[in-house]
Protein backbone atom coordinates (compact mmCIF):
# COMPACT_ATOMS: atom_id res chain seq x y z
CA UNK A 1 0.00 0.00 0.00
CA UNK A 2 1.59 3.29 -0.96
CA UNK A 3 1.56 6.05 1.47
CA UNK A 4 -0.53 8.29 -0.36
CA UNK A 5 -3.41 5.90 0.16
CA UNK A 6 -2.16 5.24 3.87
CA UNK A 7 -2.85 9.17 4.15
CA UNK A 8 -6.18 9.02 2.53
CA UNK A 9 -7.18 6.21 4.69
CA UNK A 10 -6.73 8.28 7.94
CA UNK A 11 -8.31 11.40 6.28
CA UNK A 12 -11.31 9.74 5.80
CA UNK A 13 -11.81 7.98 9.27
CA UNK A 14 -10.73 11.55 10.69
CA UNK A 15 -13.18 12.97 8.99
CA UNK A 16 -16.08 10.35 10.27
CA UNK A 17 -14.85 10.42 13.70
CA UNK A 18 -14.23 13.45 14.41
CA UNK A 19 -18.22 14.98 14.08
CA UNK A 20 -19.24 11.84 15.86
CA UNK A 21 -17.38 13.13 18.94
CA UNK A 22 -18.57 16.55 18.45
CA UNK A 23 -22.00 15.27 18.22
CA UNK A 24 -21.64 13.14 21.31
CA UNK A 25 -19.73 15.84 23.69
CA UNK A 26 -22.66 18.18 23.37
CA UNK A 27 -25.08 15.42 23.96
CA UNK A 28 -23.25 14.83 26.97
CA UNK A 29 -23.09 18.57 27.81
CA UNK A 30 -27.09 18.94 27.45
CA UNK A 31 -27.48 16.32 30.20
CA UNK A 32 -26.04 18.33 32.77
CA UNK A 33 -27.68 20.13 35.47
CA UNK A 34 -28.76 24.17 35.01
CA UNK A 35 -26.45 26.93 35.83
CA UNK A 36 -26.90 29.81 38.18
CA UNK A 37 -29.43 32.16 36.66
CA UNK A 38 -28.57 35.65 38.17
CA UNK A 39 -32.08 37.58 39.30
CA UNK A 40 -32.65 40.38 37.87
CA UNK A 41 -34.74 43.20 39.88
CA UNK A 42 -37.33 44.65 37.09
CA UNK A 43 -37.66 47.68 36.68
CA UNK A 44 -40.84 50.35 36.40
CA UNK A 45 -41.85 50.34 32.52
CA UNK A 46 -42.03 54.23 31.78
CA UNK A 47 -44.94 54.86 30.26
CA UNK A 48 -46.38 58.01 28.43
CA UNK A 49 -47.62 60.30 30.89
CA UNK A 50 -51.21 60.58 30.67
CA UNK A 51 -53.29 62.76 28.54
CA UNK A 52 -54.46 66.55 29.45
CA UNK A 53 -57.40 68.36 28.65
CA UNK A 54 -56.85 70.08 25.87
CA UNK A 55 -56.95 74.19 27.50
CA UNK A 56 -59.81 76.28 27.09
CA UNK A 57 -59.17 78.97 24.48
CA UNK A 58 -58.83 82.68 26.17
CA UNK A 59 -62.02 84.25 26.62
CA UNK A 60 -62.98 86.43 23.44
CA UNK A 61 -63.80 90.56 24.05
CA UNK A 62 -67.41 90.59 25.39
CA UNK A 63 -69.57 92.96 23.72
CA UNK A 64 -70.69 95.62 25.99
CA UNK A 65 -74.06 97.69 25.84
CA UNK A 66 -73.13 100.93 25.18
CA UNK A 67 -75.62 104.17 24.82
CA UNK A 68 -76.10 105.80 21.86
CA UNK A 69 -74.77 108.64 20.88
CA UNK A 70 -72.05 108.01 22.56
CA UNK A 71 -71.12 110.34 25.06
CA UNK A 72 -68.81 113.74 23.54
CA UNK A 73 -65.95 114.28 26.02
CA UNK A 74 -66.05 117.23 27.99
CA UNK A 75 -63.54 119.50 28.07
CA UNK A 76 -62.15 120.32 31.22
CA UNK A 77 -62.47 124.24 31.04
CA UNK A 78 -66.29 123.96 30.51
CA UNK A 79 -66.92 122.55 33.34
CA UNK A 80 -68.27 124.81 36.33
CA UNK A 81 -65.24 125.52 38.80
CA UNK A 82 -67.61 125.44 41.73
CA UNK A 83 -70.23 123.15 40.61
CA UNK A 84 -73.23 124.48 42.16
CA UNK A 85 -76.21 121.79 43.35
CA UNK A 86 -78.64 122.07 41.37
CA UNK A 87 -80.96 119.24 43.29
CA UNK A 88 -83.62 121.52 43.56
CA UNK A 89 -83.99 122.96 40.57
CA UNK A 90 -84.84 119.31 38.67
CA UNK A 91 -87.14 118.44 42.11
CA UNK A 92 -89.56 121.10 40.83
CA UNK A 93 -89.08 121.32 37.45
CA UNK A 94 -89.73 117.24 37.05
CA UNK A 95 -92.86 117.44 38.85
CA UNK A 96 -96.22 118.22 37.04
CA UNK A 97 -97.84 118.53 40.71
CA UNK A 98 -95.15 121.04 42.01
CA UNK A 99 -94.95 123.12 38.44
CA UNK A 100 -98.73 123.67 39.22
CA UNK A 101 -99.37 124.28 42.38
CA UNK A 102 -96.64 127.38 42.01
CA UNK A 103 -97.45 128.60 38.54
CA UNK A 104 -99.09 132.04 38.06
CA UNK A 105 -101.38 133.38 36.04
CA UNK A 106 -99.84 134.98 33.12
CA UNK A 107 -100.78 138.45 33.36
CA UNK A 108 -102.61 138.97 30.30
CA UNK A 109 -101.63 142.46 27.89
CA UNK A 110 -104.42 144.84 28.47
CA UNK A 111 -104.23 145.20 24.74
CA UNK A 112 -103.86 142.76 22.14
CA UNK A 113 -102.56 142.90 18.82
CA UNK A 114 -105.05 143.09 15.75
CA UNK A 115 -104.43 141.24 12.56
CA UNK A 116 -101.73 138.05 11.33
CA UNK A 117 -98.68 138.63 12.44
CA UNK B 1 -99.18 125.63 26.37
CA UNK B 2 -99.63 125.94 30.09
CA UNK B 3 -97.51 128.38 32.29
CA UNK B 4 -96.21 125.45 34.25
CA UNK B 5 -95.72 123.42 30.98
CA UNK B 6 -93.47 125.48 29.65
CA UNK B 7 -90.86 125.24 32.20
CA UNK B 8 -92.17 121.32 32.61
CA UNK B 9 -88.90 118.52 32.52
CA UNK B 10 -90.79 115.62 31.52
CA UNK B 11 -87.92 113.42 30.61
CA UNK B 12 -85.87 112.59 33.30
CA UNK B 13 -83.42 110.69 30.76
CA UNK B 14 -82.22 114.41 29.88
CA UNK B 15 -79.71 114.74 32.65
CA UNK B 16 -78.09 111.00 31.50
CA UNK B 17 -77.65 113.46 28.56
CA UNK B 18 -74.28 115.12 27.88
CA UNK B 19 -76.12 118.58 27.64
CA UNK B 20 -78.09 117.52 31.07
CA UNK B 21 -74.75 116.45 32.74
CA UNK B 22 -73.91 119.92 33.09
CA UNK B 23 -76.60 120.96 35.51
CA UNK B 24 -79.16 123.80 35.41
CA UNK B 25 -77.08 126.93 36.78
CA UNK B 26 -74.56 126.25 34.09
CA UNK B 27 -76.34 127.55 31.77
CA UNK B 28 -79.25 129.28 33.47
CA UNK B 29 -78.13 130.93 36.30
CA UNK B 30 -80.14 130.70 39.28
CA UNK B 31 -79.55 129.85 42.88
CA UNK B 32 -79.73 125.56 43.24
CA UNK B 33 -79.82 125.15 47.10
CA UNK B 34 -82.67 127.33 47.83
CA UNK B 35 -86.25 126.06 48.73
CA UNK B 36 -87.46 129.62 48.28
CA UNK B 37 -89.25 130.19 44.74
CA UNK B 38 -87.63 133.92 44.30
CA UNK B 39 -84.28 133.23 45.81
CA UNK B 40 -83.94 130.08 43.69
CA UNK B 41 -85.12 132.42 40.72
CA UNK B 42 -82.28 135.15 41.34
CA UNK B 43 -80.24 136.04 38.50
CA UNK B 44 -82.07 133.38 36.27
CA UNK B 45 -81.13 133.64 32.54
CA UNK B 46 -83.93 132.23 30.55
CA UNK B 47 -82.63 132.17 27.18
CA UNK B 48 -78.69 131.35 27.53
CA UNK B 49 -76.70 133.66 25.53
CA UNK B 50 -75.49 131.65 22.46
CA UNK B 51 -72.00 132.45 22.51
CA UNK B 52 -71.99 132.06 26.09
CA UNK B 53 -73.68 128.49 26.27
CA UNK B 54 -72.86 127.21 23.32
CA UNK B 55 -69.53 128.43 22.12
CA UNK B 56 -67.03 126.04 23.45
CA UNK B 57 -68.44 123.03 22.42
CA UNK B 58 -70.19 124.39 19.02
CA UNK B 59 -67.40 126.59 17.92
CA UNK B 60 -68.36 125.86 13.92
CA UNK B 61 -71.97 127.05 14.51
CA UNK B 62 -71.47 130.33 17.47
CA UNK B 63 -68.81 131.76 15.09
CA UNK B 64 -71.43 132.52 12.09
CA UNK B 65 -74.07 133.13 15.06
CA UNK B 66 -73.30 137.35 14.67
CA UNK B 67 -74.05 137.29 10.56
CA UNK B 68 -76.99 134.94 11.14
CA UNK B 69 -79.96 136.74 9.79
CA UNK B 70 -82.20 134.79 12.48
CA UNK B 71 -79.73 136.55 15.39
CA UNK B 72 -78.90 139.98 14.15
CA UNK B 73 -82.08 140.58 12.29
CA UNK B 74 -80.24 142.35 9.89
CA UNK B 75 -82.97 142.34 7.37
CA UNK B 76 -85.36 144.40 9.73
CA UNK B 77 -82.26 147.02 10.46
CA UNK B 78 -81.77 147.13 6.54
CA UNK B 79 -84.81 148.12 5.68
CA UNK B 80 -85.76 150.87 8.47
CA UNK B 81 -81.90 152.54 7.80
CA UNK B 82 -82.80 152.70 3.94
CA UNK B 83 -86.75 154.37 4.77
CA UNK B 84 -85.40 156.30 7.40
CA UNK B 85 -82.49 158.39 8.04
CA UNK B 86 -79.53 158.64 10.87
CA UNK B 87 -81.33 161.49 13.47
CA UNK B 88 -83.96 159.30 13.34
CA UNK B 89 -82.66 155.62 14.10
CA UNK B 90 -82.99 156.17 17.97
CA UNK B 91 -86.20 155.93 18.39
CA UNK B 92 -86.74 153.40 15.36
CA UNK B 93 -84.13 151.28 17.55
CA UNK B 94 -86.44 151.70 20.92
CA UNK B 95 -89.00 150.14 18.13
CA UNK B 96 -86.88 147.55 17.35
CA UNK B 97 -86.68 146.61 20.79
CA UNK B 98 -90.49 146.69 21.88
CA UNK B 99 -92.04 145.34 19.07
CA UNK B 100 -89.15 143.32 17.13
CA UNK B 101 -86.52 141.75 19.32
CA UNK B 102 -88.42 139.30 20.58
CA UNK B 103 -88.13 137.75 16.90
CA UNK B 104 -84.25 137.57 17.49
CA UNK B 105 -83.46 133.80 17.78
CA UNK B 106 -80.65 132.40 19.99
CA UNK B 107 -79.64 128.74 19.49
CA UNK B 108 -81.93 127.41 22.33
CA UNK B 109 -85.07 128.82 20.48
CA UNK B 110 -84.70 126.61 17.97
CA UNK B 111 -83.32 123.59 19.33
CA UNK B 112 -84.57 123.53 22.99
CA UNK B 113 -87.65 125.57 22.94
CA UNK B 114 -90.13 127.54 21.16
CA UNK B 115 -89.40 130.91 20.42
CA UNK B 116 -89.75 133.37 22.58
CA UNK B 117 -91.68 135.76 20.11
CA UNK B 118 -94.74 132.59 20.59
CA UNK B 119 -94.13 132.62 24.38
CA UNK B 120 -91.38 129.76 24.51
CA UNK B 121 -92.06 126.49 26.19
CA UNK B 122 -89.73 123.79 26.11
CA UNK B 123 -90.05 121.34 22.86
CA UNK B 124 -89.48 118.14 24.73
CA UNK B 125 -88.22 118.38 28.26
CA UNK B 126 -85.44 119.91 27.41
CA UNK B 127 -84.17 117.73 25.11
CA UNK B 128 -82.23 119.15 22.66
CA UNK B 129 -83.00 118.73 19.35
CA UNK B 130 -80.89 118.28 16.57
CA UNK B 131 -83.49 118.75 13.73
CA UNK B 132 -85.87 121.57 15.51
CA UNK B 133 -89.59 120.55 15.11
CA UNK B 134 -90.72 122.69 11.83
CA UNK B 135 -94.12 123.04 13.27
CA UNK B 136 -92.82 124.55 16.68
CA UNK B 137 -90.08 126.59 15.59
CA UNK B 138 -89.99 127.52 11.90
CA UNK B 139 -93.62 127.96 11.16
CA UNK B 140 -94.30 129.56 14.65
CA UNK B 141 -92.35 132.87 13.45
CA UNK B 142 -92.73 132.23 9.39
CA UNK B 143 -96.66 131.10 9.47
CA UNK B 144 -99.17 133.44 8.47
CA UNK B 145 -97.61 133.62 5.13
CA UNK B 146 -95.07 130.59 4.93
CA UNK B 147 -96.98 128.35 6.64
CA UNK B 148 -100.36 128.93 5.35
CA UNK B 149 -98.98 128.79 1.58
CA UNK B 150 -96.71 125.57 2.63
CA UNK B 151 -99.77 123.59 4.10
CA UNK B 152 -102.04 124.66 1.58
CA UNK B 153 -104.40 126.82 4.61
CA UNK B 154 -105.26 129.46 2.44
CA UNK B 155 -108.62 128.75 1.18
CA UNK B 156 -108.86 127.25 -2.44
CA UNK B 157 -105.09 127.55 -2.29
CA UNK B 158 -103.67 123.56 -2.99
CA UNK B 159 -100.51 123.03 -0.65
CA UNK B 160 -97.14 123.64 -1.87
CA UNK B 161 -96.46 120.25 -3.95
CA UNK B 162 -93.20 119.49 -2.12
CA UNK B 163 -95.40 119.19 1.09
CA UNK B 164 -98.46 117.68 -0.63
CA UNK B 165 -96.79 115.33 -2.41
CA UNK B 166 -93.14 114.41 -0.60
CA UNK B 167 -93.85 115.98 3.11
CA UNK B 168 -90.41 117.97 2.62
CA UNK B 169 -89.66 120.11 5.89
CA UNK B 170 -87.82 122.99 5.73
CA UNK B 171 -84.65 121.51 6.75
CA UNK B 172 -84.22 119.28 2.97
CA UNK B 173 -84.36 122.49 1.16
CA UNK B 174 -83.28 125.21 4.07
CA UNK B 175 -79.51 123.89 5.00
CA UNK B 176 -78.15 124.14 8.26
CA UNK B 177 -75.36 126.57 7.39
CA UNK B 178 -78.14 128.56 5.52
CA UNK B 179 -80.57 128.69 8.92
CA UNK B 180 -76.88 129.56 10.84
CA UNK B 181 -75.70 132.02 8.92
CA UNK B 182 -72.41 130.39 7.43
CA UNK B 183 -73.09 131.00 3.66
CA UNK B 184 -71.71 134.89 4.64
CA UNK B 185 -72.55 137.90 5.62
CA UNK B 186 -76.36 139.18 4.45
CA UNK B 187 -77.99 142.23 4.73
CA UNK B 188 -81.43 140.56 3.99
CA UNK B 189 -82.67 136.76 3.01
CA UNK B 190 -82.57 137.54 -0.79
CA UNK B 191 -79.02 139.53 -0.29
CA UNK B 192 -76.76 137.23 -2.56
CA UNK B 193 -77.06 133.91 -4.23
CA UNK B 194 -80.76 132.22 -4.58
CA UNK B 195 -80.57 130.18 -1.82
CA UNK B 196 -81.75 127.67 -2.04
CA UNK B 197 -82.35 127.19 -5.55
CA UNK B 198 -84.72 125.04 -7.29
CA UNK B 199 -81.76 123.21 -9.28
CA UNK B 200 -79.65 122.66 -5.80
CA UNK B 201 -78.47 119.05 -4.76
CA UNK B 202 -79.17 117.19 -7.41
CA UNK B 203 -82.99 118.89 -7.74
CA UNK B 204 -84.58 119.75 -11.29
CA UNK B 205 -81.20 119.45 -12.45
CA UNK B 206 -82.53 118.20 -15.91
CA UNK B 207 -84.71 121.59 -15.95
CA UNK B 208 -82.50 124.16 -18.18
CA UNK B 209 -83.04 126.48 -21.01
CA UNK B 210 -81.98 123.80 -23.50
CA UNK B 211 -83.80 121.18 -21.92
CA UNK B 212 -86.68 120.79 -24.73
CA UNK B 213 -89.56 121.37 -22.28
CA UNK B 214 -91.02 123.63 -24.38
CA UNK B 215 -91.90 127.00 -21.90
CA UNK B 216 -88.44 126.59 -20.62
CA UNK B 217 -86.82 127.32 -23.50
CA UNK B 218 -85.30 130.87 -23.90
CA UNK B 219 -87.06 134.14 -22.79
CA UNK B 220 -89.00 132.03 -20.60
CA UNK B 221 -86.46 130.23 -18.96
CA UNK B 222 -84.15 133.40 -18.89
CA UNK B 223 -86.70 136.00 -18.34
CA UNK B 224 -88.21 135.20 -14.87
CA UNK B 225 -87.68 133.50 -11.35
CA UNK B 226 -89.32 129.48 -11.41
CA UNK B 227 -92.01 131.13 -9.39
CA UNK B 228 -93.58 132.96 -12.09
CA UNK B 229 -94.84 130.43 -13.43
CA UNK B 230 -95.13 127.88 -10.63
CA UNK B 231 -96.33 129.64 -7.79
CA UNK B 232 -99.89 130.86 -6.98
CA UNK B 233 -102.69 133.18 -4.92
CA UNK B 234 -100.54 134.35 -1.62
CA UNK B 235 -100.75 136.58 1.09
CA UNK B 236 -100.02 140.32 1.15
CA UNK B 237 -100.13 142.43 3.77
CA UNK B 238 -101.15 146.24 4.17
CA UNK B 239 -100.90 148.87 6.89
CA UNK B 240 -99.46 147.58 10.37
CA UNK B 241 -98.75 150.18 12.77
CA UNK B 242 -97.14 149.58 16.14
CA UNK B 243 -97.46 151.24 19.40
CA UNK B 244 -97.78 151.06 23.12
CA UNK B 245 -100.84 150.88 25.88
CA UNK B 246 -99.78 150.95 29.32
CA UNK B 247 -96.22 149.81 28.22
CA UNK B 248 -97.02 146.71 26.77
CA UNK B 249 -96.61 146.77 23.29
CA UNK B 250 -99.17 145.79 20.19
CA UNK B 251 -99.73 145.82 16.45
CA UNK B 252 -102.77 146.25 14.20
CA UNK B 253 -102.57 145.56 10.40
CA UNK B 254 -105.41 145.08 7.73
CA UNK B 255 -106.82 142.05 6.73
CA UNK B 256 -104.54 140.31 4.52
CA UNK B 257 -105.49 140.35 0.82
CA UNK B 258 -104.95 137.52 -1.34
CA UNK B 259 -103.34 138.10 -4.85
CA UNK B 260 -100.68 137.21 -7.58
CA UNK B 261 -98.70 139.81 -9.21
CA UNK B 262 -95.96 139.44 -11.60
CA UNK B 263 -93.82 142.51 -11.10
CA UNK B 264 -90.30 143.83 -12.44
CA UNK B 265 -87.63 142.66 -10.26
CA UNK B 266 -86.67 144.74 -7.47
CA UNK B 267 -83.30 143.07 -7.18
CA UNK B 268 -82.21 141.98 -10.31
CA UNK B 269 -78.64 141.28 -10.39
CA UNK B 270 -75.99 138.54 -11.53
CA UNK B 271 -77.27 136.07 -8.83
CA UNK B 272 -80.98 137.19 -9.60
CA UNK B 273 -80.71 137.68 -13.15
CA UNK B 274 -84.46 137.38 -13.90
CA UNK B 275 -86.54 140.19 -15.26
CA UNK B 276 -89.94 139.21 -13.56
CA UNK B 277 -90.65 137.67 -10.28
CA UNK B 278 -93.75 137.66 -7.93
CA UNK B 279 -93.84 140.47 -5.57
CA UNK B 280 -95.68 140.49 -2.67
CA UNK B 281 -96.92 143.79 -1.10
CA UNK B 282 -95.38 143.93 2.51
CA UNK B 283 -97.23 145.73 5.18
CA UNK B 284 -95.19 148.46 6.06
CA UNK B 285 -96.84 152.13 6.08
CA UNK B 286 -95.55 155.38 6.00
CA UNK B 287 -97.10 156.17 9.75
CA UNK B 288 -96.37 152.77 10.74
CA UNK B 289 -94.09 153.76 13.61
CA UNK B 290 -95.82 157.54 14.24
CA UNK B 291 -96.28 156.26 17.90
CA UNK B 292 -92.50 156.73 18.30
CA UNK B 293 -92.13 160.08 16.11
CA UNK B 294 -93.40 161.82 13.85
CA UNK B 295 -91.91 161.03 10.20
CA UNK B 296 -89.59 158.28 10.92
CA UNK B 297 -89.89 156.83 7.61
CA UNK B 298 -88.54 159.97 5.39
CA UNK B 299 -87.06 158.11 2.75
CA UNK B 300 -90.19 155.74 2.41
CA UNK B 301 -90.08 155.51 -1.15
CA UNK B 302 -86.51 154.08 -1.15
CA UNK B 303 -87.78 150.80 -0.92
CA UNK B 304 -91.14 149.60 -2.73
CA UNK B 305 -93.58 148.18 -0.85
CA UNK B 306 -94.35 145.11 -3.40
CA UNK B 307 -91.40 143.24 -2.79
CA UNK B 308 -89.12 140.05 -4.90
CA UNK B 309 -90.84 137.23 -3.11
CA UNK B 310 -90.97 133.55 -3.25
CA UNK B 311 -94.34 132.35 -2.39
CA UNK B 312 -94.06 128.42 -1.12
CA UNK B 313 -96.89 127.03 -2.51
CA UNK B 314 -95.16 125.91 -5.85
CA UNK B 315 -97.49 123.53 -8.24
CA UNK B 316 -96.28 121.98 -11.22
CA UNK B 317 -99.43 123.22 -12.99
CA UNK B 318 -101.29 127.05 -12.24
CA UNK B 319 -103.38 129.42 -13.91
CA UNK B 320 -100.30 131.02 -15.63
CA UNK B 321 -99.03 127.59 -16.94
CA UNK B 322 -102.45 127.03 -19.05
CA UNK B 323 -102.30 128.82 -22.11
CA UNK B 324 -100.57 131.60 -23.44
CA UNK B 325 -102.83 134.14 -22.98
CA UNK B 326 -103.34 133.34 -19.07
CA UNK B 327 -100.22 136.01 -19.01
CA UNK B 328 -99.90 137.06 -22.02
CA UNK B 329 -102.43 139.94 -22.82
CA UNK B 330 -103.51 139.74 -19.43
CA UNK B 331 -102.66 143.02 -16.98
CA UNK B 332 -104.54 140.86 -14.01
CA UNK B 333 -101.49 138.49 -12.97
CA UNK B 334 -99.27 141.44 -13.30
CA UNK B 335 -98.77 144.50 -10.95
CA UNK B 336 -99.69 147.43 -12.96
CA UNK B 337 -99.88 150.91 -11.37
CA UNK B 338 -103.71 150.55 -10.81
CA UNK B 339 -102.83 147.67 -8.28
CA UNK B 340 -100.78 150.66 -6.16
CA UNK B 341 -101.85 152.82 -3.62
CA UNK B 342 -101.22 156.07 -5.14
CA UNK B 343 -99.19 157.18 -2.07
CA UNK B 344 -96.95 154.19 -2.67
CA UNK B 345 -96.52 154.97 -6.78
CA UNK B 346 -92.94 156.35 -6.10
CA UNK B 347 -92.00 153.44 -4.08
CA UNK B 348 -93.01 150.63 -6.66
CA UNK B 349 -91.84 152.21 -9.67
CA UNK B 350 -89.19 150.41 -10.78
CA UNK B 351 -91.52 147.13 -9.71
CA UNK B 352 -94.51 148.59 -12.24
CA UNK B 353 -94.60 146.51 -14.96
CA UNK B 354 -95.80 149.19 -17.65
CA UNK B 355 -96.31 147.00 -20.47
CA UNK B 356 -98.29 143.72 -20.45
CA UNK B 357 -96.67 141.49 -23.15
CA UNK B 358 -98.83 141.35 -25.33
CA UNK B 359 -101.42 138.55 -26.46
CA UNK B 360 -100.68 135.74 -28.56
CA UNK B 361 -102.38 135.11 -31.93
Amino acid sequence: MSETKRLFRVWGVMTAVIPILILAVLALTGCSGPGEIAVVEPTATIYAPPPTDIPAPPPGPTPAALDFPIAAPTRAETEPEDEASDATCVDCHTSEQVLQAMATEEEAPEVESEGEG
Amino acid sequence: MEAWEKVYLNQESFFETVHGRYGCITCHGGVGDSMDFEAAHEGIVREPASAEACGDCHPDQVATDATSLHSNLAGYTAVLEARSAPEKMDQLDEMMGNHCESCHTTCGQCHVSRPTNLGGGLLAGHEFKEIPPMNLTCTGCHGSRIDDEYKGKNEGVKADVHWMKAGMSCFECHSADELHGALGEFEHRYDGAATPGCQDAGCHSDIAAESGLTYHSGFHFEAMSCQVCHSTTYKNCYSCHVAQQDGVPYYQIEPSVMAFKIGRNPLQSEDRPWEYVPVRHVPVDPESFAYYGEDLLPNFDALPTWKYATPHNIQRNTPQTETCNSCHGNSEVFLTADDVLPEEQEANADVIVEEVPPAMP
